[in-house]
């Protein structure tokens, strides 16, 4: 199995500093472009979280680009369960980042891309595995 | 604009008589590009609307907390009410 078989999910953050096109994070804009490549899971989570941190008329056109890849990007409007919520405080992840972590494992997502270096780093035996965008890049161009 | 139209019926006509597999390789290319093309002037409408804000020069650090802040705001309002 590669990065193009598994359904895998962008971190908030990938897709901020990709529509933003941040110099500090080119490989954010360059994943967000190859979009289309992978099967990308966005839950609920993160959809809200793109809804706090951009206009409406941007998410609706963001989502609208999108849903050109119907086959390739599902999204989920469900809540995640609590019990998963409070398995991961558990594990000592707040709040946003045990629903994220959650859902994640609800849906069987194995690979994260984040910019986020703290992410979940201190979390012991997570289901999945955190990637930054450059090391996804390499993923993707090592099995293309 | 006759012409044109005759142009893109007979390219359509020709496209037709590809086999499938480069006709769906053909209408993939296509997807992408507009997908690309509608990207890039989203990023472009957002960049501009952040340079009003007096927002696009933010941070990385700055970034990270106004995210992590809304990431537990937003969990805070699914889960906490």
């Amino acid at each position: 199995m590669t990065i193009f078989d598994d359904w895998i999910s962008f971190d908030t953050n990938i897709y901020i500093f990709g529509i933003r096109e941040d110099p500090n994070f080119p490989a954010c804009a360059e994943l967000l472009e190859r979009i289309g490549e992978l099967y990308v899971y966005l839950p609920r989570q993160i959809i809200r979280e793109l809804q706090n941190n951009l206009h409406p008329n941007e998410v609706h056109e963001l989502f609208g680009l999108f849903s050109r890849y119907p086959d390739r990007i599902r999204i989920n409007w469900e809540k995640t369960t609590l019990a998963l919520i409070e398995k991961f405080q558990h594990l000592g992840c707040k709040l946003g980042d045990a629903a994220v972590a959650a859902h994640l494992e609800e849906e069987g997502v194995e690979t994260l891309i984040s910019e986020n270096r703290h992410f979940l780093a201190e979390i012991p035996n997570l289901p999945f595995r955190v990637l930054k965008a450059t090391a996804a890049l390499e993923e993707m161009d090592r099995f293309r | 604009m006759e012409t044109l139209d005759l142009r893109v019926d007979e390219f359509a006509q020709e496209i037709a008589s590809w086999e499938s597999a480069r006709q769906e390789n053909l209408i993939q290319k296509l997807v992408d590009l507009n997908y690309r093309r509608g990207l890039k002037a989203l990023s472009e409408k957002i960049q501009n609307r952040l340079i009003t804000e007096g927002k696009f020069h933010q941070s990385v650090d700055e970034i990270f907390t106004e995210l992590a802040r809304v990431r537990e705001v937003v969990a805070a309002d699914d889960y906490l009410r």
